[in-house]
């Protein structure tokens, strides 16, 4: 199953809080610009979980077209 | 985009002659499309060489038989062999289609011409008049149209193209007075808007139409514009020759110059202006004709009838279609973009006028290596990497430069800058230097062993002192742009060198050697291959015979430093090593794809590059700059080091080897400051405390080294994560996942721990921020 | 489903404050969509707000959400209320969807009472004339679609005796904009999925990328008596 981003559902745990990460709205930046995107947090402390996949491909995709204007 | 900005733009752009015609278009009176024809007759499609022709020849039946070809005296071939008969291509176009060309009637204008003489001159401009919907008449002594053409014979001009084409006048508004002589023009000029005289060559011209001459018997006409003395009279052809030498082409090429001429008069316009492309001229484009076998023109069997297809298409083969490209030639990256400098040159002022659009050419501008091989072999000098390193600096300037591209590259440059590796030191016993020895930041990072050797070395070979400065000369930081970056680094470099008592710069690196020259003149530097030609190898060097040809790169800093060059090659022949030439060697060698860190901002463009220099030899290569010899090893090319050969032992194995990666050439540099500082200085030096002990599983080197995450950031990842306790668990794979911010990047890591140390299993990074 | 404009609630918001409506005025908003903004007006500023699409869809979607959302289906080019009803007219990244903005702003016109505002968010092309070498965007007079520069907007705009109070740049939403997209739904060389309010190209694609696109914020005011006899 799949989420808004298109990431597979993940079994990660914050382990300071022992918690299960769970789907939260995060704000990236990047140049000045800020942008709100759902992203695995831990609803206790708000530590996040980036996907290698999501680095390496959405979030550079959005570096470029940045960085490029 | 300012006028200051127009005007050098144009004059760069100037430099690149790709788009000047070929010489046999240039020398036509019409610029016939000589190429474009060549091309479709080589392809046999002759409606499209037909379509060509016609273009700029009105009457192309009667020209592809008759004409007189001043094309063929500026044919490049003709410096090989013979030159191209392109008359005969010609005439295969036009006995192929058969046909007239197709001209539309005009709606008709209200002004009139007449024209006096139907030879060829008088007709192309009742043609092209005609065709404009002007009304003309044309007043022809004779019975017939053509004039001189009828003194070719038949099986020269067979007469049915003259009637095929001077039939294409009928569906124009153009009326022919046969048997009318002309002998004043008075009323014609009375009753007409305009006037032509094309009445052809005059053995008695003092009795025609009182037109003056001069002393050699040249018509008194105005060179542009073919306008006479008296007020809308124009005069051409044969008229203006002062010998009976009849050229068809030049004369149809008058009557063209006429009509353009009558026509801006109807239209109240200037006659003469933007006129200098019209008439013959000697082209600038230069062609490389180097290698072309020689081939003598193709004989038709048939000379009366022409070309066979056959022999039309091995003729056209013959034709160099002329174009210059010698850049493109020896550059993977002009040829990448698949265009030439003038087109490229456009594309980079058009991007920087863009101001905050969308940068297409960014990449284009970071992916040249700057090496300044376009300018040798250009016959312009146009210089590429002149205008991208402008470019470049423009860029930054206004803040528009893309971070990513270079971050990697400068931020290496400030570690070898930093306390952790930079050293500049008198030699023991020594309170100033005489010499200074400056290896570079690459060699350290990749040949820290035979750095410290060789410092040795020359500490035991001259007298007066020879310091060491370890540090980065600032390259990266010139190549990136980075004008106060740059500055900056030279005078930390300047204040080093003075406080060593302004020492001879002995450095081994070509790059640096052009940089400080270039930037600090005043320091006075040589490379460590004119030192070591003068003072001799060491005993200890092997001798190497044994090692098979080897072929030679000399580093693109090296370029127009024959000093360099000549010393590199005298020391390779003192180790008893054979060397051969590359094809594209000294002054005219290319750059690896370090230069302009074309290697970071375009792997693509510099994988091609690399591919391509190795390629061109079976031999084992020899280099004198560690970054060309590790781009070279990482295709698998067996490269040395002239520096390794002299004092590393097992170089053969060295040879086939690739360089260290990223972390391991900071490590070395660092390691070999802390070194050096013991053995030489007799320091006492503590080893740094690493932020964690981590360990790399083989598999895991390459992905690392791919996404140029160094090890000492991995480790700062995970001791904040452990001394923090911010870490997630994957708890399907049991693996500690943690992030943290450095400088502008975002890294992450996944990790087990191990006992003492930490497995590193992945690393990626963004620099996209976090901020909740 | 992020469909909202660039810019969202805020700009919206920043817009309307700057037309002064009354409460009970009576909004139109063109190109609706899912109706948000209708539904924003109606519920948080008391505005007698209607909406009206092409997206059946879309309208659907509102209607779903919230039950009672007058928003109707009909072409903005000829819409189906008496001249002068409006005290406002809102468009928001709708216009550059829309194929003759002549007639449309004709329209927005008509419905508008004297003194009404008009108020319109949406994609421009910056610096026209200096970034457009060779390719000619169409003109927005020229009844297609294309991405209008400034001055043209402003011609147009005065040509229909609307008087220009408020025009500003908002070009950092659309970058927010762009990346919350792509973070979304990700890149193609496509530009549909790039810009998804506008789904009319005509083939631009290769020459907006060339060009500086920004994205601007105005409210107009119907002048109270025409500048010139009617034709």
């Amino acid at each position: 199953m799949s989420d808004q981003n298109g990431q597979q559902q993940v079994n990660i745990e914050c382990v300071k809080c022992k918690i299960q990460l769970t789907l939260g709205k995060v704000t990236l930046a990047y140049l000045g610009s800020t942008f709100p995107v759902e992203l695995y947090k831990c609803p206790q402390c708000g530590l996040i979980y980036i996907p290698e996949e999501l680095a390496n491909g959405k979030m550079k995709q959005v570096e470029a077209a940045l960085e490029d204007k | 985009m300012d006028q200051m900005d127009q005007k050098l733009l144009r004059q760069r752009e100037a430099k690149c002659i790709q788009e000047n015609p070929p010489g046999c278009t240039a020398r036509c009176p019409v610029h016939v499309d000589v190429k474009g024809i060549v091309e479709a007759v080589g392809k046999k499609e002759y409606a499209k060489g037909f379509a060509l022709f016609t273009r700029m020849v009105p009457f192309p039946g009667i020209i592809s038989r008759i004409c007189d070809q001043p094309c063929q005296q500026a044919c490049k071939r003709a410096e090989i062999d013979e030159t191209i008969f392109i008359r005969g291509l010609e005439q295969i176009c036009v006995d192929q289609v058969q046909n007239t060309h197709n001209v539309a009637s005009p709606p008709t204008k209200n002004k009139t011409a007449a024209i006096v003489g139907a030879g060829l001159s008088g007709l192309t401009a009742a043609f092209e008049l005609g065709r404009k919907g002007y009304k003309v008449e044309v007043f022809e002594a004779s019975d017939r149209l053509g004039g001189l053409i009828w003194d070719y014979q038949e099986s020269r001009l067979p007469r049915q193209w003259i009637q095929k084409d001077f039939s294409v006048l009928a569906k124009l508004p153009v009326e022919i007075h046969y048997n009318t002589k002309i002998t004043s023009l008075d009323h014609l000029i009375d009753q007409f808007d305009a006037v032509y005289v094309g009445t052809g060559f005059q053995q008695n011209w003092d009795r025609e139409f009182s037109f003056t001459r001069n002393a050699e018997g040249e018509l008194e006409l105005d060179l542009l514009t073919l306008a006479t003395e008296r007020e809308k009279v124009f005069a051409g052809g044969g008229i203006r020759r002062f010998s009976k030498q009849y050229s068809p082409i030049s004369s149809l090429a008058d009557g063209k110059m006429a009509a353009i001429s009558i026509d801006r008069l109807f239209q109240n316009a200037s006659l003469s202006a933007n006129r200098e492309h019209e008439g013959p001229f000697t082209t600038s484009l230069y062609t490389n004709t180097d290698g072309i076998q020689p081939e003598p023109m193709v004989q038709a069997a048939d000379p009366v009838n022409g070309y066979t297809e056959e022999e039309a298409a091995r003729e056209a083969d013959r034709c160099l279609l002329c174009e210059c490209l010698e850049c493109v030639k020896v550059c993977e990256y002009l040829a990448h973009y698949r265009s030439y400098p003038k087109r490229y040159v456009r594309e980079i002022y058009n991007n920087l006028s863009i101001v905050m659009g969308i940068h297409r050419a960014n990449k284009m501008i970071n992916s040249c290596s700057l090496c300044g091989l376009c300018a040798e072999v250009c016959p312009g000098n146009l210089d590429m990497g002149e205008i991208c390193l402008e470019a470049r600096r423009t860029m930054v300037d206004k803040g528009k430069m893309p971070l990513s591209t270079h971050d990697f590259a400068l931020r290496d440059m400030r570690f070898s800058n930093s306390e952790l590796c930079a050293l500049d030191k008198n030699q023991p016993g020594f309170t100033a230097s005489q010499y200074v020895f400056f290896p570079g930041c690459q060699l350290s990072a990749s040949s820290p062993n035979t750095v410290k050797q060789a410092y040795v070395y020359l500490t035991e070979k001259l007298a007066g002192g020879v310091g060491l400065m370890l540090g980065c000369c600032g390259a990266p930081a010139i190549w990136a742009g980075q004008e106060a970056l740059f500055q900056e680094t030279m005078r930390t470099l300047e204040t080093s060198w003075h406080s060593l008592g302004e020492p001879q710069i002995i450095a081994a690196c070509p790059a640096c050697c052009k940089i400080i020259a270039d930037n600090l003149p005043e320091l006075p530097v040589k490379s460590v291959w004119e030192v070591m030609d003068q003072i001799g190898l060491p005993d200890r060097a092997e001798a190497l015979s044994g090692l098979s040809p080897l072929a030679i790169h000399d580093s693109c800093t090296a370029r127009y430093k024959a000093d360099v060059q000549n010393s590199v090659r005298n020391l390779a022949g003192k180790l008893g090593c054979q060397v051969e030439e590359l094809p594209l060697n000294r002054d005219n060698t290319t750059c690896c794809s370090y230069g302009g860190l074309m290697f970071h901002a375009n792997r693509e463009v510099a994988e091609k590059v690399i591919r391509r220099r190795v390629s061109e030899s079976e031999s084992d290569y020899l280099t004198y700059c560690i970054m060309c010899r590790d781009n070279f090893a990482g295709q698998g090319k067996r490269t040395h080091h002239l520096l390794d050969l002299i004092f590393a032992k097992d170089n053969d194995r060295k040879a086939g080897q690739k360089g260290p990666g990223y972390s391991q050439r900071q490590e070395n540099r660092e390691r070999l400051k802390n070194s050096l500082l013991q053995d030489v200085w007799g320091e006492t030096v503590e080893e740094r405390p690493l932020d964690a002990a981590i360990i790399v599983p083989e598999q895991v080197r390459p992905v690392l080294e791919e996404r140029m995450i160094l090890d000492d950031d991995i480790r700062k990842v995970i001791a904040y994560a452990e001394s923090s306790g911010n870490k997630l668990k994957d708890m399907d794979s049991d693996r500690y996942i943690a992030y943290h911010q450095i400088a502008s990047v975002t890294y992450w890591v996944e990790y087990f721990p191990e006992n003492d140390t930490f497995i590193v299993q992945n690393a990626y990074s963004h620099r996209i921020t976090i901020t909740d | 489903m992020l469909h909202q404009h660039p810019g969202g609630l805020t700009l919206t918001k920043r817009m309307i404050a700057a037309c002064s409506f009354s409460a009970e005025s009576r909004v139109l908003d063109v190109g609706c969509g899912a109706g948000t903004t209708v539904e924003y007006l109606r519920k948080h500023c008391g505005m007698d707000a209607v909406g009206i699409d092409l997206s059946i869809e879309r309208l659907d979607q509102g209607k779903k959400r919230c039950g009672e959302l007058p928003v109707i289906y009909g072409y903005c080019e000829r819409m189906p209320f008496i001249d002068g009803s409006f005290d406002g007219v809102i468009a928001e990244c709708s216009l550059s969807t829309m194929e003759d903005l002549e007639k449309i702003m004709a329209e927005m016109f008509r419905l508008l009472k004297p003194g009404g505002k008009l108020a319109v968010s949406d994609l421009y092309v910056k610096d026209w004339k200096r970034s457009s070498q060779d390719c000619c965007l169409p003109a927005i007079t020229d009844g297609q679609t294309g991405y209008a520069d400034e001055k043209n907007l402003h011609v147009l705009l005065a040509k229909n005796d609307f008087e220009i109070i408020v025009w500003e740049d908002q070009s950092a939403y659309l970058r927010e904009f762009t990346a919350g997209y792509i973070m979304k739904y990700g890149f193609s060389e496509d530009l549909r999925p790039f810009f998804p309010c506008c789904n009319k190209f005509n083939g631009f694609e290769k020459e907006i990328r060339r060009k500086k696109l920004g994205y601007f914020m105005l409210v107009a005011e119907k002048r109270q008596e025409r500048m010139r006899s009617v034709g």
